[in-house]
C-alpha cells in the first residue's frame, strides 16, 4: 500500500494496539493473581524493571533488535505469500556463519571485521532461506514444513559447534569461545548495557519499508503475495520472486543471529534464540505486516520479555508466560477481527 | 385442460440495477420435454434457479400440481421434486459415481455400499442412465458426468429435473446419448425442462418451446408449431440493426494469426478446434458466441496463458516464443481477462498500484518505484475512465464489479499506449458496465485500431460486437462455423450460426 | 555399517514402539485434514498433550488418567482452532501458529507451577510392556509386534478404526466431502460446519493422546523439547500417506526406523558427532517431503474457510 494509505491505516490501527497491550496486561496480571501473586504489583514491577531503569531499557532495546528482525523476516514472507516459520534456524545459520568469520578475521580492525561479520550472518540466514525458496519454487513443496525441519538442523549444528571444536572448556558446557574484541559491536549506551544493534535494525525495517514500497521487486512481491494468477497476467515472474523473498527473509533472520553473537553474547551459545522465531511470528501479525509498525510491535514484546523475566526473579512467574501473553493477545485480537467480520 | 405439472406467474427478480426476471411465465406439462430458449441474458437460468430454490423471487408465484409452494431453499425445491443439474457441475471429483449419487442420503451408520449399490443400479435401470458406479468421476467423460448428476436429482425423488444448458461440453456422441436417455426418463415418469440456446437441439427433442427475451416469455410453441426462422426472430427480436458507428477500415499487414489451432482441456477435451482466424493492423474482429463455446481457450491462447495442443499462432508475421504472459506482453500482446476478480485485480492492494500492474516496468526501469508517479498514473486514469472509487489509495477489492472492469480497462489501454502493443484481445470487456462507461470503452477500442493496432473482440453481446467489428467470427463448439464481413452484417444469419444452424 | 545392524530386530522393535506418536498424530491430522481444516498448531497440540499428562500422572499416579488428560487437552485446542477457522473464517495457518505459541507457552508454563524447580526432574511411571498371549511367542515377528506396551496395541487399533470410519461409514463420506467439494456437500446437506467442528475434536483429542504417549514412553518426565518435531512430521506424514490413515502409519514406521537407527548408531559410532546423526531424520524427512510432494493430492479444500454464497 501507499504511504498515504499506510498512514491513514495505521491512524485507524491505534486502537487493536492499544486494546492489545491492555490484553497482555490483563493476562499477566491475571496469570500473576492465579498464582497467588499480587497482580498490580508485578505489573508495576514489570515497568519499572523493562523501561523504568536505565539497564532494563538498556535490555528491552537489545531484545528489540533480534525481535525487530526476526519479525521483519516473516513480515517480508508473508508478504510474499509464504510463512517462514524457520527464522530461529535461520538465526543460528546467521550466528554460526558470524561467529565463523569473526575466528577468521581475527585481528582485523572493527571497521573491517563487524560488517564482513554481519555480512556473513546474512549470507548464512539467506542460505537457509533460500532452501525453501527453491525447493517451492522447483517442486511446489510447501516452506511451512521445510522451515521448520531446517530449524532442527541448524540447532543441531550449533549444538556440536559449541560443545566441540569452538567450544571454550573454561565458560561452560554449550558455550563457544568468546570472538575477537575486533568483531563485536560497539556500544549505544553503555551505561545501560545497550548495544548499537538497535539501531541496525531499526535501519532494517526503515530498509525492508523501502524495498516494500519504493522498489519495483518490492512491488512484485507484494503483488505476487496478493493474487499470484493477477501478477503473472501482469507479467511478475511469481515463483523466482517468491524464492528471493524466501532468501531475503532468510537473510534478515540470519542479521539478527549475527548481531546477538557480535552485540549481545559475543559467543555462539546453544540458547541463543529463547523462542524468538515464535515470538515473530505473532508479532509480524499484529503489526498487520507492516515493517513500521513492527518496531513498535517489537519494542513492546521486548519490554514484556524483559518485564516477565524480572517477575521470574521477584514472583516467581515462569519464563515461559511471555509466550502465553503474547498468543492470547493475538487470539484476543483475531476474536475480535472475526466477531466484527462475521456477525453471528 | 390438465393443470400443469409446475407454474411459475409473474415472476420479477433484480440484482441491483438488473433486472435479470420482468415478469416471467413458464409451465410444464407432466411428461414432456420442455426446451427453454433464449440468448445470453434472457433470463432462462435464474428463472429455473428461481424454480430450484437457488434465488428468490422478488414477485411472482409458483405452483405444483395447481397448489402454490413456497420455494425458498434448495431443501425445499428438492422436497418437492425438482432437481436441477446445472451447467458446471457439482461433483465430488474423487469419489465414484455411486458415492456422489448417495451421499447425503446413504441412511447414516455403516456404508451399506452393497445395498446402496442395488438401489442405484435398479435406478439407473428404470430411467435408462447407466454409468459405471466405481471409478472417480473426475476420469469419467463429461456426458458420463453429467448422468451422475442426473441420478443424483433422481435418487433424491426429482420428478421435474432441469437441465441448465446440458450440452455446452458434449461431444455429438454424448448429446445423442442424452437425448435418447430424456426419453427413457419421460417415459419413466419424469418431466424435463431443457435450457439452451441451441435451435437444433430444441427441435430435435423437445415437445414444446418456451422463448425468452429480455427477461420475459415470448412465446410458448409445439414443436410441430416451431419454426427455425421464427425461433431466432423471438430470440433476437426483430430489431433494425444498430446504426453504423465504424467507417469502413483500411487493414494492413496481420499482427494476429491463428492456423489450426486446437486446444484440449485438462482431461484432453478439445476446446478449440482447427481455429483458423487472423487479425490485421488497423482491424477489430469480433468474435460472436454464446459462453461456453471455446471464448475462454481462445483468449488465453492469444494473450500467452494457454499453449495449443496444436496449430500456429503468430504475432506480426513471426511465430510467438514459447513463453507465457510476460512474453507475450513484450511481443505487443495484451489482454483484458474475462474473470476480472480471479486474474485481474490484486484485491488488497490499492486501485493505484493496480493501475500499475503489467506496465510497472515501463515506468520503472531501474530499481526505483516512485508512488508519486503512481498516483498520478492512477488519478488521470480514474478520472478518464470514471472509475468509481474512494481514492486512488482504496483497496481496489472493494470496488464493484462495473467499477473494477473499468480499473483493468484503464491499466490495459494505457499500457498498450505506453508499449505500442499492436493486439489486445478483450473477453466480454463491457459486461456489467453502465451506458457511458461501455460508450467510453468502445471508443478507447476503436482508438487502438485507428493507430493501428488490432483487436479481438471476443463478446457475448451481438450489439456490441455489430456495432464495432469489422468481421464477425462466429464460434460454436470450439469452432469457427461462420464469418462476416461488415457488408454482410445480418443480425438473424449470426444468431443462427452462433445457436448452431448452418450459415 | 553391515547388514546386521540395519535388519536387528531390537531395532525394529524400537521402530515401533517410537512410532506410537507419530501414528497417533498423523492420524488425528489426516482426520481433520480430510473435513478441510490445516492444522499447524499440532505440535504445540502435543507439547500440551505431553505435559497434561505427566501432570496429571504426576498428581494423581494414575497413568489412565494422564492419557486421558492429554486427549482432553488436545481435544480443546483442536476445538478452539476449529471455531476460529469454521465460524469466524480466520486463516487457519495464522491462527494455528498462534496456537502452536499458546500451547508451547502453556506447557512450560503449567509444568513450572506444578513441579516448580527441582534439582532431579521428576518422574512417572513409564507404560510396561504388554506381552499378547499366543501371538508374542512368535519367533522373531512376536517379540517385534506383540511384546509391546499397551499403547501401540491402541495405537493399531485406532488405525483401524479411523480408517473404516473415513472409509466405510456415511459420516466418514460426508466429512471427506465436506473436505474436498464443500459447496457440493453444503447442496446436498452435509452440513460441513458441523463436520469441521467434529473432526477438530476428535483429531485434536488423537494429537493431544500422542502427545500424551511421550512421557509415558519415552523418559518418564516432561521436557520442553519432547515433542521434538514429531508434530510436524506428522504434518508431513499425512502428505506422505495421501491422507490416508494406514499411508500415514507407513510412514510413520519408516521414520521410526530412521529414529531408532540414529539412536543406534549414536550409540555404536564414535567417529561421527552425535548431532550429525540427530540431524538425519529431519533431513530425511525434508527429502520424504520433496518426492511425496511431486503428485500429491490434498483435499481440494484443505485450508479455504468455505463461505457459503449469500443466497440472492
Amino acid at each position: 500500500m501507499t504511504a498515504g494509505a499506510a498512514a491513514r491505516g495505521r491512524g485507524q490501527g491505534v486502537w487493536p494496539y492499544a486494546g492489545a497491550l491492555v490484553v497482555a496486561l490483563a493476562v499477566l496480571g491475571g496469570l500473576v493473581a492465579a498464582l497467588g501473586g499480587d497482580a498490580a504489583g508485578a505489573l508495576a514491577g514489570l515497568f519499572r524493571a523493562s523501561l523504568g531503569s536505565a539497564a532494563g531499557l538498556g535490555q528491552t532495546l537489545n531484545k528489540t533488535t533480534p525481535l525487530l528482525l526476526g519479525s521483519l523476516a516473516v513480515l517480508l514472507g508473508l508478504r510474499a505469500g509464504v510463512f517462514n516459520i524457520g527464522v530461529d534456524g535461520q538465526i543460528y545459520a546467521g550466528a554460526v556463519a558470524a561467529t565463523g568469520v569473526a575466528f577468521l578475521l581475527a585481528g582485523l580492525p572493527r571497521g573491517f571485521a563487524v560488517p564482513a561479520v554481519l555480512l556473513a550472518g546474512m549470507a548464512g540466514g539467506a542460505v537457509l532461506g533460500a532452501i525453501p525458496g527453491l525447493l517451492r519454487a522447483r517442486w511446489g513443496v510447501s516452506e511451512i514444513f521445510v522451515t521448520v525441519m531446517l530449524n532442527f538442523i541448524a540447532v543441531f549444528l550449533v549444538e556440536y559447534l559449541s560443545t566441540g571444536p569452538w567450544n571454550d572448556p573454561t565458560a561452560g558446557e554449550a558455550i563457544t569461545r568468546a570472538i575477537p574484541p575486533g568483531a563485536t559491536l560497539p556500544w549505544l549506551l553503555p551505561q545501560a548495557g545497550a548495544h548499537a544493534g538497535v539501531l541496525l535494525a531499526l535501519g532494517t525495517a526503515l530498509g525492508v519499508w523501502a524495498l516494500l514500497y519504493r522498489t519495483v521487486f518490492g512491488y512484485e512481491l507484494r503483488a505476487a503475495g496478493d493474487n499470484p494468477s493477477a501478477a503473472s497476467l501482469g507479467g511478475v515472474p511469481v515463483a523466482r520472486t517468491v524464492a528471493l523473498a524466501l532468501g531475503a527473509s532468510g537473510a534478515l533472520a540470519g542479521l539478527a543471529g549475527a548481531v546477538e553473537v557480535s552485540g549481545f553474547h559475543y559467543r555462539l551459545i546453544l540458547g541463543l534464540s529463547p523462542g524468538y522465531g515464535m515470538m515473530a511470528i505473532l508479532i509480524a501479525v499484529l503489526s498487520r505486516r507492516h515493517p513500521l509498525g513492527a518496531v513498535a510491535v517489537s519494542f513492546g514484546f521486548a519490554a514484556l520479555v524483559v518485564g516477565t523475566d524480572s517477575l521470574q526473579r521477584s514472583v516467581g512467574l515462569p519464563s515461559s508466560a511471555v509466550f502465553v501473553v503474547q498468543a492470547a493477545v493475538l487470539l484476543v485480537l483475531l476474536a475480535v477481527e472475526g466477531l466484527r467480520r462475521n456477525p453471528a | 385442460m390438465k393443470t400443469p405439472l409446475v407454474e411459475l406467474r409473474g415472476i420479477r427478480k433484480r440484482f441491483g440495477p438488473v433486472v435479470a426476471l420482468d415478469g416471467a411465465d413458464f409451465e410444464l406439462r407432466a411428461g414432456e420435454i420442455h426446451g427453454l430458449l433464449g440468448e445470453n441474458g434472457a433470463g432462462k437460468t435464474t428463472l429455473m434457479n428461481v424454480l430450484a430454490g437457488l434465488y428468490r423471487a422478488d414477485a411472482g408465484e409458483v405452483y405444483l400440481d395447481g397448489r402454490p409452494v413456497q420455494i425458498l431453499e434448495p431443501r425445499d425445491a428438492v422436497r418437492v421434486g425438482v432437481g436441477m443439474v446445472h451447467q458446471h457441475f457439482e461433483l465430488v471429483g474423487h469419489f465414484s459415481a455411486l458415492e456422489n449419487v448417495v451421499l447425503g442420503r446413504e441412511g447414516g451408520g455403516w456404508l451399506r455400499r452393497h445395498r446402496l449399490r442395488q438401489e442405484v443400479e435398479a435406478l439407473m435401470e428404470r430411467v435408462g442412465l447407466p454409468v459405471p458406479l466405481d471409478r472417480p468421476v473426475r476420469e469419467l467423460p463429461v456426458g458420463v458426468q453429467q448422468k451422475v448428476e442426473i441420478l443424483k436429482a433422481l435418487y433424491r425423488g426429482a420428478r421435474v429435473l432441469v437441465l441448465d444448458e446440458p450440452t455446452t461440453l458434449l461431444t455429438p456422441q454424448e448429446v445423442d446419448s442424452l437425448f435418447a436417455s430424456l426419453r427413457t426418463l419421460v417415459a419413466a415418469g419424469v418431466s424435463v425442462v431443457f435450457i439452451t440456446h441451441k435451435l437444433a437441439e430444441v427441435l430435435r427433442t423437445c415437445d414444446r418451446i418456451t422463448v425468452m427475451r429480455r427477461g420475459r416469455r415470448v412465446v410458448t410453441v409445439s414443436r410441430e408449431e416451431a419454426d427455425a426462422r421464427q425461433l431466432v426472430e423471438w430470440m433476437v427480436g426483430a430489431s433494425p440493426p444498430p446504426a453504423a458507428v465504424r467507417e469502413p477500415a483500411q487493414p494492413g499487414s496481420p499482427v494476429l494469426e491463428l492456423e489450426g489451432v486446437r486446444v484440449v482441456d485438462p482431461r484432453g477435451v478439445p476446446v478449440l478446434e482447427d481455429v483458423t482466424l487472423a487479425v490485421r493492423s488497423g482491424e477489430l474482429v469480433g468474435v460472436a458466441g454464446v459462453s461456453g463455446n471455446g471464448q475462454q481457450a481462445l483468449a488465453g491462447v492469444v494473450a500467452g496463458s494457454v499453449r495449443p495442443a496444436a496449430g500456429v499462432v503468430r504475432v506480426g508475421g513471426r511465430p510467438v516464443r514459447r513463453g507465457g504472459v510476460a512474453d507475450r506482453m513484450r511481443e505487443g500482446v495484451l489482454s483484458i481477462p474475462e474473470d476480472r476478480l480471479r486474474d485481474g485485480v490484486l484485491p488488497r492492494m490499492s486501485v493505484a498500484e493496480n493501475i500499475v500492474l503489467g506496465r510497472h516496468r515501463l515506468h520503472f526501469p531501474g530499481v526505483r518505484y516512485r508512488p508519486e508517479v503512481v498516483r498520478g498514473l492512477a488519478l488521470r486514469a480514474i478520472e478518464q475512465y470514471r472509475i468509481v472509487c474512494p481514492g486512488p489509495d482504496a483497496a481496489a477489492g472493494q470496488l464493484s464489479g462495473g467499477n473494477l472492469q473499468k480499473l483493468i480497462a484503464a491499466r490495459v489501454f494505457e499500457g498498450a499506449r505506453e508499449r505500442g502493443a499492436r493486439l489486445l484481445v478483450a473477453h466480454n470487456p463491457t459486461r456489467g458496465l453502465d451506458v457511458p462507461s461501455t460508450e467510453f470503452l468502445h471508443a478507447q477500442l476503436l482508438d487502438f485500431c485507428r493507430h493501428g493496432g488490432g483487436v479481438l473482440l471476443i463478446s457475448e453481446d451481438l450489439d456490441e460486437l455489430m456495432k464495432l467489428s469489422d468481421r464477425i467470427t462466429v464460434l460454436y463448439r470450439g469452432r469457427v462455423v461462420a464469418e462476416f464481413p461488415r457488408v454482410r452484417f445480418d443480425r438473424y444469419a449470426i444468431g443462427r450460426a452462433m445457436a448452431g444452424g448452418a450459415a | 555399517m553391515s547388514w546386521e545392524l540395519l535388519l536387528d530386530p531390537s531395532l525394529f522393535r524400537l521402530a515401533v514402539a517410537m512410532s506410537v506418536p507419530l501414528v497417533l498424530a498423523s492420524a488425528g491430522e489426516v482426520l481433520m485434514e480430510r473435513s478441510g481444516l490445516l492444522n499447524v498448531a499440532i505440535e504445540g497440540m502435543v507439547t500440551l498433550g505431553a505435559a497434561a499428562a505427566f501432570l496429571a500422572a504426576f498428581q494423581t499416579g494414575s497413568t489412565a488418567l494422564g492419557l486421558l488428560a492429554g486427549a482432553l487437552a488436545g481435544a480443546l485446542v483442536g476445538s478452539v482452532l476449529a471455531h476460529y477457522a469454521v465460524a469466524w473464517r480466520q486463516e487457519q495457518v495464522t491462527v494455528g501458529l498462534t496456537l502452536y505459541v499458546l500451547c508451547v507457552g502453556l506447557a512450560s508454563l503449567l509444568y513450572r507451577v506444578v513441579v516448580g524447580v527441582r534439582l532431579t526432574p521428576p518422574r512417572v511411571e513409564t507404560l510396561p510392556p504388554l506381552a499378547l498371549p499366543v501371538l508374542s511367542q512368535v519367533p522373531v515377528l512376536g517379540d517385534v509386534l506383540f511384546a509391546q506396551h499397551g499403547l501401540v496395541y491402541a495405537a493399531a487399533g485406532t488405525l483401524v478404526a479411523l480408517h473404516l470410519f473415513l472409509f466405510r461409514t456415511s459420516l466418514g463420506l460426508r466429512l471427506r466431502a465436506a473436505g474436498e467439494n464443500p459447496v457440493a456437500a453444503d447442496t446436498v446437506g452435509v452440513d460441513v460446519f458441523r463436520l469441521r467442528r467434529g473432526a477438530a475434536l476428535a483429531g485434536g483429542a488423537l494429537v493431544g493422546l500422542a502427545g500424551a504417549a511421550l512421557p509415558f514412553t519415552l523418559t518418564g518426565t516432561f521436557t520442553e523439547g519432547i515433542a521434538g518435531g514429531r508434530g510436524w512430521i506428522a504434518l508431513m506424514l499425512v502428505i506422505f500417506g495421501r491422507w490416508t490413515p494406514t499411508g500415514a502409519a507407513a510412514g510413520a514406521l519408516l521414520f521410526a526406523y530412521v529414529e531408532a537407527l540414529q539412536f543406534k548408531l549414536a550409540m555404536v559410532s564414535r567417529a561421527v558427532p552425535p548431532q550429525f546423526l540427530q540431524m538425519l531424520p529431519y533431513a530425511f524427512a525434508i527429502a520424504v517431503l520433496v518426492r511425496a510432494s511431486r503428485g500429491a493430492r490434498a483435499p481440494e479444500a484443505l485450508g479455504r474457510p468455505y463461505h457459503r454464497e449469500a443466497r440472492a
